[in-house]
């Protein structure tokens, strides 16, 4: 092997360990903690997170917003579950809005909460969401979506 | 050059055989739940061997024969014990799972007990059951001939995420899924999570694409124009490119996917 192709073969080991010193994962994994500041009303049958983007400005979707899939920030997330949902899975770095909603069977919002969390290095697990009780609301699931068992689909929309 | 890289190729290969042997060795004895409490059972170390059923049961994630095994051992070595209550309650869950369980090779105390049940059951097996009167309206998730204490959770799913757990209570459960959520299914599960029934059609996790069809066009090939001319893979400035291709490409997709990844988890109801 030449001189030249020696030192190429040394450039390409080099290179190695950089990759070796800086090209790896860091997995952080988050739970949610759903925390309800009042007892749940008995007539809340069915749940729905909804997980979106913020800009900076941003703050949460009030109930009524969340309840009708008013857009606010990019939504990433959502889902309706009753006991135990699924998994959301992997999120990008940076301002996410987590709201949760309670509905009874006809989709009415009985309790309703929301927390702007900074995903990076510096968040903590649990994600925690304080639900509160919410009088009475109008908003169902917004004009896109259809009430089933306190569910509203299909669950990822956004209503203009 | 290439007889170095041949070798490099054949060392690699050998590895990767070798990897996939163990890995396939472990993988069998990780398939048999039961292997440790069959040698124990079989040897009369009961104490060991209740412990390893009850260890497999524990574990979740078994078929409903399996877990019908698991609770008609657990039966036959409570039987044993002279522990009577335990005796009979894992006896019924194991024929409610399977009504044609080998109880013959039990104690006679058990081969009793099992008659006795089987008369008043009528080789009826737990089922899960979807009542559906209309294909648009609500539908009623039922379970069927379940022994108390057997079914704890509940799972409904349907195509387009649509998926509902409970706790099963002891009485049927109206659902209305959404006409794209149908075909729904339903699968229950004891209270370590193993699967015990199951109806209607399961949702695919994942949706199945279908691969491209390969264009596949014939191409003229060229002569070569020396035959007797060094071989192309003897230069050893191929190795060297090819090396730096390499490197270079597994350099890119290191420090695009380096960093931190953040991975959200399941919420739960309050």
């Amino acid at each position: 092997m030449s001189r030249a192709a020696i030192r190429a073969t040394h450039a390409l080991l080099a290179l190695c360990a950089l990759h070796a010193l800086f090209g790896c994962t860091n997995e952080r994994a988050f739970a949610i903690d759903i925390v309800a500041a009042a007892p749940v009303p008995e007539e809340v049958v069915a749940w729905e997170l909804r997980i979106a983007a913020l800009e900076p400005a941003m703050a949460c979707p009030t109930a009524e917003e969340a309840a009708s899939a008013a857009p606010v920030g990019r939504l990433a997330h959502a889902q309706t579950f009753t006991d135990v949902g699924m998994s959301v899975g992997e999120i990008s770095g940076g301002r996410w809005a987590f709201a949760v909603l309670g509905r009874e069977e006809g989709c009415a919002v009985r309790v309703y909460g929301c927390s702007v969390v900074e995903i990076g290095g510096e968040t903590l697990s649990p994600i925690a969401i304080r639900v509160e009780p919410v009088a009475a609301s109008s908003a169902l699931c917004g004009a896109c979506r259809s009430c089933a068992a306190g569910g509203c689909a299909p669950v990822a929309s956004v209503c203009p | 050059m290439r007889a170095r890289a041949l070798r490099v190729a054949a060392l690699g290969f050998a590895l990767a055989v070798g990897a996939a042997l163990a890995l396939g060795a472990a993988r069998a004895e990780a398939q048999d739940p039961f292997r440790d409490a069959e040698r124990a059972r079989a040897e009369a170390r009961l104490e060991e061997a209740h412990a390893g059923y009850r260890a497999a049961l524990e574990s979740g994630g078994l078929g409903l024969g399996e877990v019908a095994h698991a609770h008609l051992r657990l039966a036959e070595l409570a039987f044993l014990g002279e522990e009577l209550d335990a005796a009979a309650r894992h006896l019924r869950y194991a024929l409610a799972l399977r009504p044609d369980a080998p109880v013959a090779d039990g104690p006679p105390a058990m081969q009793d007990a099992a008659a006795a049940i089987l008369t008043e059951r009528s080789q009826r097996t737990l089922r899960a059951v979807i009542e559906i009167s209309d294909p648009s309206g609500p539908i009623v998730v039922d379970v069927r001939d379940a022994p108390e204490g057997l079914v704890r959770t509940v799972e409904v799913r349907g195509p387009g995420g649509f998926a509902r757990t409970f706790a099963w209570e002891g009485s049927p459960r109206s659902l209305a899924p959404p006409l794209e959520a149908r075909p729904i299914g339903v699968r229950l599960y004891d209270a370590h999570g193993n699967t015990i029934g199951a109806a209607g059609e399961w949702p695919a996790e994942r949706a199945q694409v279908p691969a491209p069809e390969p264009d596949v066009r014939e191409v003229p090939v060229a002569p070569h124009a020396d035959e007797s001319g060094p071989e192309f893979f003897e230069n050893p400035w191929l190795w060297v490119a090819i090396g730096v291709v390499v490197v270079l490409a597994a350099v890119a997709i290191g420090f695009t996917a380096s960093g931190d990844r953040y991975v959200v988890g399941a919420p739960v109801a309050p």
